[in-house]
């Protein structure tokens, strides 16, 4: 998946309009980054990465960046 | 006597503009003497006034302030389709079994018991943040909660002496 691929997954999750966030967003700047969100997030990344996200670990994403991260490497599209 | 003040808005402002505009127009504090600061968890509160105690909450759409004389949790929420997962993974078994106990007004059901919780941990104002730190808000007392609709929105307002007190909600222009 690429970043792009996954910034559009997050502004789905925050019902963002598309182009509202950028790998350098910082997360304290976006409304919609609420608890709702963050519980959305852990449940994404379950589903969508196969991946445990903790609350401890999301308190320390500062940007999109962070997440985008987690989420892995980032592959070419097809 | 709690006070809960509305704002519909067509764009975000913030907790401190908000605050600002209910304190100069409805609480009679001028603008030199509101102070905002923070506790230790990030919780705001006027410095100079220790019995005036506020929480505000925001969604797309509305904004909310509870102004009270004790401390106070304000949480609002709109009416939408939820992610159900966050229910199965999240909700305490009573929280699950109140929101799909029937197949109609599961969203409203949700947005009840999510502005609940989120008024709980506002009202702590510990650093508690909804769900990393589990808890069933139907055994924290619902004598101290106050929930409401406006519109398309679900509003909960949590208070020690929540039931000694009438909540009136005043809607405001911005």
């Amino acid at each position: 998946m690429t970043n792009q691929e996954k910034i559009a997954l997050l502004e789905d999750m925050m019902e963002l309009e598309e182009g509202m966030i950028t790998q350098d967003t910082t997360l304290i700047d976006v409304e919609e980054w609420d608890s709702m969100a963050k519980l959305s997030l852990i449940v994404l990344m379950d589903e969508e990465f196969s991946k445990t996200l903790t609350g401890k670990k999301i308190k320390e994403f500062r940007t999109i960046q962070d997440i985008l991260d987690i989420m892995g490497e980032e592959q070419e599209s097809n | 006597m709690i006070r809960v003040f509305l704002a519909e808005v067509e764009s975000r402002i913030t907790s401190e503009i908000f605050i600002q505009r209910i304190a100069n127009n409805h609480l009679g504090i001028v603008r030199e003497k509101l102070i905002i600061d923070k506790n230790q968890y990030g919780k705001p509160f006027l410095v100079n006034f220790p019995n005036v105690h506020y929480n505000v909450s925001h969604t797309k759409g509305l904004i909310v302030c509870a102004i009270s004389d004790s401390c106070v949790g304000i949480d609002v929420e709109r009416i939408k389709p939820f992610n159900k997962c966050i229910v199965e993974k999240f909700f305490s078994g009573n929280e699950r079994e109140y929101v799909f106990t029937c197949q109609e007004n599961q969203d409203e059901r949700f947005a009840e018991i999510w502005t609940k919780k989120e008024a709980y941990v506002k009202w702590l104002g510990n650093g508690i943040e909804v769900p990393f730190e589990p808890f069933d808000i139907c055994h924290e007392g619902e004598e101290k909660l106050y929930t409401f609709s406006h519109g398309n929105y679900y509003i909960s307002v949590f208070s020690e002496r929540l039931a000694k007190i009438n909540v009136s909600e005043v809607i405001i222009n911005i």
